[in-house]
């Protein structure tokens, strides 16, 4: 069975280039930059809530006073870390207002599809709801409008990427005939099989994109619950029960285990019937593995080795600096990579379901 | 069998089942609370709970306990409200902290800690100028040692050892004796240095003047927790009919003007002007009702159907104002000026100067073998070190000891450590399951008060309080300072010597 390459996409999709459906590229860019400024903004997000810097700017949507853009940048470039992170995750979040108003403006003046306009307004409304619930986060000093803030962040960072994979080229070709047609060519590029020889490898393939999605989505639904615990965790109030946040650190950690347990699966489902779905995927794994030893090592910055080391002179000489490069940054980057896999999954199961769609539609 | 599991994980430890699930039911209630908030799809502003000192649960249960009460009779609710009423009134909130003043503002209280600087580390966290943050203790502390520093933050119950609780009084790593309370120099170095092999992090990132606000707030939270211990054991004390305050019936001290809660104390209001407290009260000086409020809005806001519920009954409240004074003046003079006058000690004291000599810095000195050798004999023989850190100093020897904290209230019925049926109603009420306390492994070379010769020094001299390390009584300079040279070669010596060791040990002279 002859593997489709690259070239066998681009040539479809040059053959479908015309489309009235198809759109502009432009807008396409525009979605990667929003989703390349969002990262920053989650990971700076991550380090505001890492070193409590959260109030370190008590007026909201202005900065002591000032209209936000117009704060004097000396004061906030050169001055104390907390200003200088929140004020920059403000900035860093208006950017990203911009960009999805931004959006919003190219794909209702262009010829775009109908889907990409509405999720463009999905955007922008999401991002001003974040900026509202930050906003009210430092009006209120809620630390339960923090957690929800920290939850509804990662959602608009996937809902992003959906929106990448939905302005791409890729999306209108996977539902084009032409991508599927050279799936039946051999090497050579002549059609092989019968008809029923055809129906049968479209089964097979069809297979293999379902479970690849039913266990993306698993995994994706998972690590925002993930996210929801960590977030929890992080935002707890002082005041709470310690056994609230012992049953918060057990889901966690139960939770990590099971989004270990479906990467083993999705590593599992073989098979890349369609070029564009692997390195998603492959992403997604190594992520996922990545974010497990980030845990591990926010638990130890934080809080030290467990008892289990109480012999070992490596923790027993670990000594804990609060708010320390490593200590924030790990943990920040555990944050981070907990919506960059969100991301990620989003993107790699929009693209399965896309090319499950379009095998299904395509005679 | 899935339940068993759950349950297991989540509380850890050794434990059979049954005691977990009364645990857990037990906790099931404030937790859920907070699940409601983990649950909420929906923005629930308001969710967070208002930051309050909690009563001491612990130590009314203890006292009830001591005290012979039968199960599930405790002591009357009145009994709590007024002690709970006269700390608030003493001390203030967690947002508005005051101190119990009988001088004014030539009170020697006022020496020890600044209102500013209280002012500053309490509160929720916020920013005034671009400088600096309010809110200090909830910033960098309360997660682990709780808003109340009762060390139960929400972190606690998974730390090893467990953060440390202010409210006895008792800190570990000091320049003092034992007994007596720390200077601000200890609890700032242990700020700056933290505790290695815990969870306790280094504050070395923090300005010079925040270590000192949270060192200033830390202390005034252990004169809080202590004064309140106090006051809750004089309530054993009472006759049955009897109150703290003389008030009748249910009346509560909180529903009475602001100057008669006071009584013979007075109060300063801190760097800034005057707190949110006084301002409230003054506002309800000449009504009944005038209560405390915190500097954050909302703080009362369950005691406000209480107040309203009351507010009918309150009118009717004749009390005698003399009276309620003199039963506030006798309570501070027996149950706070005690603590406040222990704290003050440490203004006066001065850690006495102790040169090291030369031969614990130089293992080349040619006294340096001599004086190893001389406590490696004190080790196994005079000083008994080998009893808990074992004949090897990897701690293995005597490890089902309990530190103070734990002590405090396991022996109170002789509770076996080991019976998790025994001390989960404790648990219930506030204390963290029993972890034995397990003496240092020496032949690590990490020492948690400090690996300087002059902590060793001072760890073998003045002990551990709160430990089982206790004070060397007999031993002389000279012979700690060789205790001290061979604690430290212990890490590079090889594991051979434990066959001399044994040897010593069988010189030891029989006890």
């Amino acid at each position: 069975m002859a593997a489709i390459t690259e070239r066998d996409v681009r040539s479809s999709v040059a053959a479908t280039a015309s489309a009235a459906t198809v759109c502009s590229p432009v807008i396409h860019y525009l979605a990667w930059v929003t989703a390349l400024t969002v990262f920053p903004l989650i990971w700076a997000g991550g380090l505001v809530t890492t070193t409590k810097a959260g109030m370190a700017v008590p007026d909201w949507p202005g900065t002591y006073g000032y209209n936000m853009f117009l704060y004097p940048w000396e004061t906030w470039f050169f001055g104390p870390w907390d200003l200088f992170i929140e004020h920059g995750h403000r900035l860093l979040g208006s950017l990203a207002g911009i960009w999805c108003i931004g959006l919003v403006v190219l794909s209702w003046s262009l010829r775009t599809p109908s889907v990409v306009r509405w999720m463009s307004l999905a955007a922008l409304a999401l991002v001003i709801l974040q900026g509202v619930m930050g906003g009210v986060r430092v009006l209120q000093v809620d630390r339960e409008v923090a957690r929800i803030h920290g939850c509804l962040g990662p959602a608009f960072f996937a809902f992003l990427a959906v929106l990448v994979v939905v302005t791409s080229r890729w999306w209108q070709a996977a539902a084009e005939r032409g991508f599927w047609l050279s799936r039946t060519e051999d090497e050579s590029g002549t059609r092989v099989g019968a008809r029923a020889e055809l129906l049968r490898l479209r089964a097979a393939m069809l297979r293999t994109l379902q479970n690849q999605r039913y266990v993306t989505l698993t995994l994706w639904a998972l690590a925002y619950l993930q996210l929801v615990f960590g977030a929890s965790m992080r935002h707890v109030p002082e005041t709470a029960d310690p056994y609230y946040f012992r049953i918060l650190v057990w889901f966690h950690v139960v939770g990590a285990v099971c989004v270990g347990v479906a990467a083993v699966i999705l590593s599992f489902t073989r098979g890349c019937p369609v070029p564009g779905l692997c390195w998603p995927r492959r992403l997604l794994l190594g992520a996922v593995v990545l974010q497990i030893v980030l845990g591990l090592g926010t638990w130890v910055m934080r809080y030290n080795f467990p008892d289990w080391f109480a012999n070992e002179l490596f923790a027993q000489a670990h000594l804990i600096v609060s708010n320390d490069f490593y200590q924030v940054q790990i943990v920040s980057a555990h944050v981070a990579l907990g919506s960059f896999i969100l991301a990620v999954g989003a993107f790699s199961a929009a693209r399965i379901w896309r090319a499950e769609h379009g095998l299904r539609t395509v005679e | 069998m899935l339940k068993h599991s759950l349950v297991w994980w989540l509380l850890g430890e050794r434990c059979p089942w049954s005691a977990r699930v009364a645990v857990l039911a037990g906790r099931w209630a404030v937790c859920g609370r907070d699940l409601v908030c983990l649950l909420s799809v929906v923005v629930a502003v308001g969710c967070t709970p208002p930051a309050e000192f909690g009563d001491n649960s612990l130590e009314w249960y203890k006292q009830e306990r001591a005290a012979r009460l039968e199960p599930g009779q405790g002591f009357p609710e009145v009994h709590r409200q007024d002690v709970s009423d006269i700390t608030r009134v003493w001390f203030g909130t967690p947002d508005a902290p005051q101190l119990p003043l009988l001088e004014g503002e030539d009170d020697p209280a006022l020496e020890l800690l600044d209102m500013g600087k209280l002012a500053w580390a309490a509160g929720p966290v916020v920013s005034r100028n671009e400088e600096s943050s309010q809110g200090l203790y909830r910033r960098h502390c309360a997660h682990c040692h709780g808003v109340t520093g009762d060390g139960r933050g929400p972190t606690s119950a998974f730390l090893s050892p467990y953060p440390r609780d202010f409210r006895l009084g008792k800190f570990k790593f000091k320049s003092s004796p034992t007994g007596t309370p720390p200077t601000k120099d200890d609890l700032k170095t242990i700020l700056v240095n933290g505790i290695p092999g815990t969870s306790m992090p280094s504050f070395r990132l923090l300005q010079d003047e925040e270590l000192d606000v949270l060192v200033d707030y830390v202390i005034y939270l252990s004169q809080r927790g202590m004064v309140e211990r106090f006051l809750i054991a004089a309530v054993r004390e009472l006759d049955e009919d009897a109150r703290l305050v003389s008030l009748p019936d249910a009346a509560r001290l909180r529903d009475l003007p602001l100057d008669v809660q006071l009584g013979p104390l007075q109060r300063v209001a801190p760097v800034g002007g005057e707190s949110a407290a006084d301002r409230d009260s003054a506002a309800d000086a000449d009504s009944v009702g005038g209560s405390e409020a915190d500097a954050k809005a909302g703080a009362d806001e369950d005691d406000g159907s209480e107040s309203d519920g009351g507010s009918g009954a309150k009118a009717d409240v004749s009390y005698d104002r003399d009276k309620i004074a003199d039963d506030l003046l006798f309570l501070a003079e027996e149950q706070m000026l005690p603590v406040l006058e222990k704290w003050l000690g440490i203004l006066d004291f001065e850690a006495k100067e102790v040169d090291v000599p030369a031969w614990v810095l130089d293992s080349r000195d040619a006294a340096y073998e001599s004086q190893v050798a001389l406590g490696q004999k004190l080790y196994f023989g005079a000083a008994n070190c080998v009893q808990c850190h074992g004949e090897t100093g990897i701690g293995d020897g005597q490890t089902n000891n309990y530190d103070d904290w734990t002590n405090d209230w396991l022996k109170v019925e002789g509770i076996n450590p080991t019976d998790a049926a025994a001390w989960a109603p404790y648990v219930n009420a506030g204390a963290h399951p029993p972890r034995p306390i397990m003496p240092r492994n020496l032949r690590l070379g990490v020492y948690r008060g400090g690996n300087r010769p002059i902590d060793i020094f001072r760890r073998i001299q003045y002990g551990i309080e709160g430990t089982p390390m206790p004070a060397s009584l007999t031993l002389t300079e000279e012979q700690i300072w060789a205790l001290v040279a061979y604690v430290q070669q212990l890490p590079y010596e090889t594991l051979s010597r434990p066959e001399t060791a044994k040897k010593l040990e069988n010189e030891r002279p029989v006890r």
